[in-house]
């Protein structure tokens, strides 16, 4: 039931929500260890590596899609 | 380490993880986090921890010692070294520079060329919510409305409690401090905080930010490069900015706490619908004007002498409230704004008659108090009076100029006043709703709105607009 949780079903929910957030948002997953002091190290090459795995398989479109949407808006006169 | 940033999506699944092995040591689950809001704390500058811890173990030893006394000479003065120490330390911090500023500009126009040296203090975030905090404690002991704590984990933990630490919510000592008595629930709520946090990352993310980089931000910048239309819309703009600002971190203040078993009070209720500046201020920031009128207003005779004493006690209190937001003479004059409105507002009061009660009196007072709201807000928000002065003369004068203000960006006001019209009731109503979903699901739609939201909002995050209160 969603309307109680203890802390370790809160804690396996926080886990699933990053790993669906960094599914569907490899793109600035990927910038965020770039410009952090993790940039250059294993971790930066995984999360590249995840970001082009996430592109190939098409996770990254509704991301994509949103922010160029978002944008077009933005710029509209 | 803002709340809309993957640092703090990290740091607080740590500190879910750290909660598990504690869910049921409830003196080593404070511990925890008193370490975890001490760290949090010190992103922005470890030195600044001390002091916090400092406050902290003024406040413990303040309570202490009223409680250890029952002469009410003692005990009055005590509390009163105690609170004139806290609001030392706060004005040293927060208002030294300002006042060597302002002394300087009053030898100048004396004609002398000396002048005071500045002490360059970095503004400690948070100082003035901490404060309260810890001035909210010893004050409620001295009047009994709240028992002597002795267990100083207990106090380090209400001053120090990360998601309101930076910009409050000003929780009462009376309403935190028993939760930290008794062991938090064995079943955190789940879906009514995972609501309230989405939707004011998205308030924050989206709305807020794109306001402040589109349209606010420049039309501020320098005013008289735009049009009547661009400054009024500017305007609008900058009160759903700072609606959506600081909503959006108070929802989310409240859901973290809530998925750690704690609760804050609300502190917004559709302010801009209010019909009166008196219920604005029952509506915006609910905490930090409560705490006003219990600490300040009502210690200073309230409402209980005659009409001229309740408008001193009525000006002292704004005048005060508005410089607790930042040292510098615009936050006292909006002060005095909403001082002056609420005095003329009780006057006007028995005149007032039947019109007030009929919708489209109704109606026109909500809309003359928005308007008060946001000529309050342009003082508030403008960095200089010179600036003020520019905005307000564009304004009234009006000018052909090019257009900053464009569908989007008042789209967003239109959606911000939409947002700020749902009943604060909703995300509950919602969460009882969607109550019976596994709870993986919610994981998983959590994690997806945060990378949607994402998506939407510019580059980077501008830090809130009351960290640097």
């Amino acid at each position: 039931m969603a309307t109680g949780v203890t802390p370790r079903q809160l804690l396996g929910i926080a886990i699933l929500s990053c790993f669906v957030a960094a599914l569907f948002g490899a793109a600035p997953l990927a910038a965020w260890v770039d410009a952090s002091i993790l940039s250059g190290t294993v971790v930066q090459q995984v999360a590249d590596s995840w970001h082009e795995l996430t592109q190939r398989v098409g996770f990254d479109r509704p991301y994509e899609a949103l922010r160029r949407a978002v944008r077009e808006a933005e710029a509209a006169p | 380490m803002l709340f809309p940033t993957l640092d703090f999506l990290l740091f607080f699944v740590v500190v879910l993880a750290l909660m598990v092995p504690f869910a049921r040591a409830h003196a080593l689950r404070k511990l925890v986090l008193v370490a975890a809001s001490y760290f949090f704390y010190a992103q922005w500058n470890w030195h600044y921890c001390l002091l916090l811890a400092g406050s902290s173990l003024l406040t413990y030893v303040g309570g202490i010692a009223i409680g250890a006394t029952s002469a009410p000479r003692t005990r009055k003065l005590i509390v009163g070294i105690t609170v004139a120490m806290h609001l030392l330390l706060l004005s040293t911090f927060k208002y030294l520079d300002f006042l060597v500023g302002s002394a300087n500009h009053l030898l100048h126009a004396f004609g002398t060329d000396r002048e005071l040296p500045f002490m360059e203090i970095i503004l400690p975030v948070g100082i003035s919510f901490f404060t309260f905090h810890g001035i909210s404690y010893l004050v409620d002991v001295y009047r009994g409305d709240v028992a002597v704590c002795r267990r100083p984990v207990d106090i380090f933990l209400y001053l120090s409690f990360f998601p309101q630490l930076i910009a409050g919510p000003i929780v009462r000592a009376a309403f935190f401090l028993p939760q930290l008595a008794r062991p938090p629930a064995e079943r955190m709520p789940l879906a009514e905080p995972l609501l309230l946090i989405i939707g004011g990352l998205f308030k924050k993310v989206v709305i807020a930010t794109y306001l402040a980089t589109d349209l606010v931000d420049p039309v501020f910048f320098d005013p008289s490069r735009y049009g009547t239309a661009d400054l009024m819309l500017a305007a609008y703009g900058y009160a759903v900015q700072i609606y959506c600002d600081f909503s959006a971190y108070t929802d989310m203040a409240i859901g973290f706490a809530a998925l750690l078993g704690y609760q804050f009070p609300i502190n917004f209720n559709q302010p801009y619908r209010a019909q009166s500046l008196r219920e604005f201020w029952q509506r915006w920031h609910i905490s930090l004007s409560s705490w006003l009128r219990d600490y300040l207003y009502k210690p200073l005779g309230g409402s209980r002498g005659g009409r001229w004493f309740t408008a001193r006690n009525l000006m002292i209190t704004m005048l005060l409230g508005g410089i607790w937001h930042g040292a510098a003479w615009k936050f006292v004059a909006w002060g005095g704004l909403h001082g002056i409105g609420l005095v003329i507002e009780r006057w006007l009061q028995p005149w007032s008659g039947d019109w007030a009660r009929k919708p489209l009196g109704r109606a026109l007072a909500v809309l003359i108090v928005f308007h008060i709201v946001c000529l309050g807000w342009i003082l508030f928000r403008a960095d200089s009076f010179d600036t003020v002065v520019i905005y307000l003369t564009t304004l009234v004068h009006g000018q052909d100029a090019a257009m900053q203000a464009t569908p989007f960006t008042v789209a967003l006001i239109v959606l911000g006043l939409a947002l700020h019209a749902v009943p604060r009731d909703v995300p509950g109503r919602l969460a009882r709703l969607l109550g019976e979903r596994p709870a993986w699901l919610w994981g998983v739609t959590a994690g997806f709105a945060i990378a949607m939201i994402d998506a939407l909002g510019p580059e980077g995050v501008a830090p809130f607009i009351y960290f640097q209160f």
